[in-house]
């Protein structure tokens, strides 16, 4: 039987039990590294550097979660931060080109397969499609149909009014709609 | 005319865009990502423990001052300490020791505490 996050919390905060920290990482990775390979536009080590910073803070700052929300959204909302402070690194060494990655970079990729090409299409669609949108616009709408928050939580992981997260779900699903509009059904 | 027990058509156009929306999302989410040795190189870099640390400290500092005190005592420690084991070795033989002899055993057995814990917390931290 697994144990659930908060007695895995508990040993770590308690025992400094690094192992429990492992099984919470090996939990929720899924969910942080895909999270943030959808914020990075599918740069996926960037993400995954981004994703290990994450837990090294969480790692860090375990103490202060006070279980107001549940584990994974307080590690999203860290996860964003990073993505924030990292975004602010690279703004400041290089201009942002907004080049739009080749398709082997878009999530998704990796599980293209023959018979399914309308699939796998669709799905690089929509990870263009998710790249022109701006930074909030796409946590805001990933977090909220992807890892399926309420627009609440999403305000609190994001760390912006509920206002802003309405908003920019809101624009995020008018440039969805104009971008993919060839695949609306006739 | 509309009444109201008429669904409005906008509501229905919106109803719709969103339920394709979230099939679309939920279609297209990205699979679960295997960790492959990402939970382990996380763990690896954790800091070193509290504990660990505060152990590793306490052994350094007694290395550290068992270390200066047989540079500081010199030859005499050594002497000190053979004086101790002998006269540990002869306490048979010696009905009672004098102060003097009693404060080299202190020094001796405190020293080799000092060693000993020093080893201690060195090989519980290792």
């Amino acid at each position: 039987m697994s144990l659930t996050d908060h007695a895995l919390i508990a040993r770590v905060l308690v025992d400094d039990d690094r192992h429990a920290f492992g099984e919470l990482v090996r939990q929720h990775q899924s969910a942080v590294r895909g999270f943030l390979r959808r914020l990075t536009g599918g740069r996926h080590a960037l993400a995954d550097d981004l994703a290990q910073e994450t837990f090294l803070a969480a790692y860090r700052d375990l103490a202060r979660f006070r279980g107001g929300s549940t584990f994974s959204t307080w590690l999203l909302g860290i996860a964003y931060n990073q993505f924030r402070s990292s975004r602010r690194r690279e703004l400041e060494t290089v201009e942002w080109t907004g080049e739009v990655p080749a398709a082997e970079a878009l999530p998704g990729y990796e599980n293209t397969a023959p018979a399914a090409t309308a699939t796998v299409d669709l799905q690089q669609d929509l990870a263009a499609a998710l790249l022109q949108l701006s930074n909030d616009e796409r946590a805001a709408i990933h977090l909220c149909y992807t890892e399926g928050l309420t627009h609440e939580e999403a305000s609190g992981v994001l760390g912006c009014p509920l206002g802003t997260v309405k908003t920019n779900v809101l624009r995020a699903k008018g440039k969805l709609r104009r971008l993919l509009r060839a695949w609306a059904p006739a | 005319m509309k009444t109201s027990m008429q669904p409005n058509p906008e509501d229905n156009f919106a109803a719709d865009e969103e339920r394709r929306l979230q099939e679309l999302f939920r279609d297209n989410a990205a699979d679960y990502i295997a960790d492959a040795g990402f939970s382990a190189q996380v763990v690896g870099r954790l800091p070193v423990p509290r504990r660990r640390r505060r152990t590793l400290l306490l052994g350094a500092a007694l290395l550290l001052g068992s270390a200066v005190a047989g540079l500081l005592g010199g030859q005499e420690l050594v002497v000190t300490l053979a004086d101790g084991c002998r006269l540990f070795m002869d306490w048979s033989v010696r009905p009672l020791p004098g102060a003097a002899s009693l404060l080299t055993i202190g020094s001796a057995a405190l020293l080799l505490v000092s060693l000993g814990i020093a080893w201690w917390s060195c090989a519980r931290a290792a």
